[in-house]
């Protein structure tokens, strides 16, 4: 096993005890074994489901031959390489090259430089091959963060690490590579409809604070790799992601909401604004990143969001959303609407003066009609 | 002057009570030290490991400026040209200052300042927002390639100030602060009418006006303040 499978692999030992929800030694084992016998089999329906449960798909040994088979990905088919002079004129080969060259803090802090320096030359290859084998594909920074994720995982084996890349380039990443980001804020904006289904308050504390989906873009665009520091947490979730059924890319804005939900109660204790809610965020994630059991949970609540809240019911509720927020400009714009939200506006002071004011003129108004009617009775 | 370090965790009822927010967006190709810059003055030190910033980062310092709590906001934006579309509003939205990066080891990251500054203009037309332009990396002297006069005299001609740093070199450190501390004066001075939480100005004329002249009163200061900086 190499230096950062050893690694991740003695996260995991530490912290396999003390996690609430995470698997005991005993089940790690025997899931370790349920995981040999599907990848024997080649049942990649018993992979996805144990990919998604807690713990994931347990080590990077396991990992390395269980992706390419949820990805249907033949190992043994060796793709051709891109040659030097293509991977050199191509416009984002500058990006690259410098977004990998500031990846230090992804690699493991025990691996020898010239080992990472190698790994990292792998990493813009495969960057590389991915970009001219799909010239309809852009780069986008936070791109390399989920490669080197990949690359480590299967231990440094460019030509596979390629191919898991190149699968879920053109699917799961696909609206992430648009030309423009466009693409990329309307599938996070599904966030703002699980938040108006599940509390609709945190929805209007982010939308006073102006945030749109810039909270949770580095957590989605690179799967969480930019974010979280712990590799064990990392893997587990990638493993998830790639169980996810192909057509729904969504889970990892299902796992950002459920960790903003988690913590929508203190959220809304800070300061309505984009930096104070980011930087919150920010911390919320490394304090999950420190409780594998209650990152666990998350995920959890996660799947449960993903199964209540499938695309098209998003979709509605956001459609129901904008009918009530179109009837609500509307009824502003009519006359009561206008005078009550002027009301509205008004201090408690000037509201009660106000009151004391109407109920004082109704008294005297009915006690001289009272009056009249009377006088008139006499008369 | 006394300079608190922040760590951006101030309780909000801090903000509420004399204390001025100044939100200040830090712009510039992708790798030219933006982070480091802007992590050198708010957390005293060059970052350890650097990384590729994706959307925008948010850091703040506090200072404590003739008696004045004074915050500054930094919005460190990422430098990849998708990010900086898709966000350019948000980075633009009253918005205090603009810190302008280009290293000076890199030709192009200067070459395409013009570009930067056009976009600033539309986002904010006609606006008097003090803008300052910092060229990094000045400690790898033997590789510099953007030649001080060339780089004066594009400042010059869009009216800003500028300063030649180097995020990473520990004896600077100074320099850098002096640049943000030379902002957050020149800020301060300038007596934007904003309430501590929305940093938005407030739009009656009168109020425009005294901005105005205490705009130009603190622009004549800086010109002191940055010969003093300049190297």
């Amino acid at each position: 096993m190499t230096v950062q499978s050893s690694v991740s692999k003695n996260e995991e030992d530490v912290e396999g005890i003390s996690k609430g929800d995470a698997l005991d030694k005993e089940t790690q084992l025997a899931k370790f074994e349920r995981i040999r016998s599907a990848i024997r089999l080649n049942d990649v329906l018993a992979l996805k489901s144990a990919a998604a449960e807690p713990g994931g798909l347990v080590e990077d040994t396991l990992r390395k031959e269980s992706w390419p088979l949820i990805l249907k990905i033949d190992p043994d088919l060796v793709p051709e390489a891109s040659s030097q002079e293509e991977v050199e004129k191509h416009r984002y080969y500058q990006q690259v090259l410098m977004d990998v060259a500031r990846s230090i803090r992804r690699f493991p802090p025990s691996i020898a430089s010239e080992k990472r320096m190698n790994l990292q030359d792998k990493l813009v290859n495969v960057i590389m091959r991915v970009l001219v084998a799909n010239p309809d594909l852009h780069y986008y920074q936070g791109y390399h963060d989920i490669c080197v994720t990949v690359l480590l995982v299967v231990d440094g084996d460019e030509d596979l690490a390629f191919q898991i890349m190149n699968e879920i380039s053109r699917t799961r990443l696909r609206v992430f590579m648009e030309e423009t980001m466009k693409p990329t804020e309307c599938q996070l904006n599904y966030i703002y409809a699980i938040f108006q289904a599940e509390d609709p308050k945190l929805r209007k504390f982010l939308e006073r604070a102006e945030c749109r989906v810039i909270f949770c873009l580095s957590w989605c665009l690179t799967w969480f790799g930019h974010d979280l520091e712990n590799y064990s947490n990392l893997v587990r979730l990638y493993d998830l992601f790639l169980a996810n059924d192909e057509n729904q890319y969504l889970l990892p804005v299902y796992v950002a909401a459920a960790v903003v939900l988690s913590r929508s109660k203190s959220l809304q204790l800070q300061e309505c604004s984009l930096p104070s809610v980011h930087s919150y965020l920010r911390d919320v994630l490394i304090d999950l990143d420190n409780h594998p059991s209650e990152l666990e949970d998350c995920i959890f609540h996660a799947k449960k969001l993903h199964a209540l809240y499938p695309v098209e019911r998003l979709e509605q509720i956001e459609a129901e959303k904008r009918r009530q927020d179109e009837e609500y400009r509307r009824w502003r714009r009519s006359f009561l609407g206008m005078t009550l939200l002027r009301l509205k506006r008004v201090d408690w002071k000037s509201r009660g003066l106000a009151g004391a004011v109407l109920v004082l003129s109704v008294a005297i108004g009915y006690q001289m009609y009272r009056r009249s009617i009377t006088s008139i009775a006499e008369a | 002057m006394t300079l608190l370090p922040d760590n951006a965790q101030l309780p909000a009822l801090v903000h509420k009570h004399q204390k001025r927010t100044f939100k200040i967006i830090i712009i510039g190709d992708s790798n030219v030290g933006k982070t480091c810059l802007t992590f050198r003055f708010c957390a005293g030190r060059y970052p350890k490991k650097t990384e590729a910033t994706i959307g925008v980062d948010f850091r703040e310092r506090t200072l404590d400026i003739d008696g004045e709590q004074v915050t500054l906001q930094l919005w460190d934006t990422a430098g990849q040209e998708r990010f900086r579309k898709s966000l350019v509003q948000h980075y633009y939205r009253n918005v205090n200052a603009v810190v302008f990066v280009y290293d000076v080891t890199n030709q192009s990251s200067f070459d395409e300042l013009p570009l930067w500054i056009a976009e600033c203009d539309t986002q904010c037309p006609g606006s008097k927002i003090p803008r300052i332009l910092v060229g990094n990396k000045c400690d790898l002297a033997d590789k510099i390639v953007v030649k001080t006069n060339d780089a004066q005299r594009f400042a010059d001609q869009h009216n800003m100030p500028l300063f030649e740093t180097s995020a990473a070199d520990d004896s600077r450190s100074d320099h850098v602060e002096g640049i943000f501390l030379t902002l957050a004066h020149k800020l301060k001075n300038s007596k934007p009418m904003m309430s501590p939480s929305s940093s938005s100005w407030r739009s009656s004329s009168s109020e425009d006006r005294s901005r105005e002249v205490g705009l130009k009163i603190a622009l004549s200061g800086f010109r002191v303040s940055m010969t003093c900086f300049d190297l």
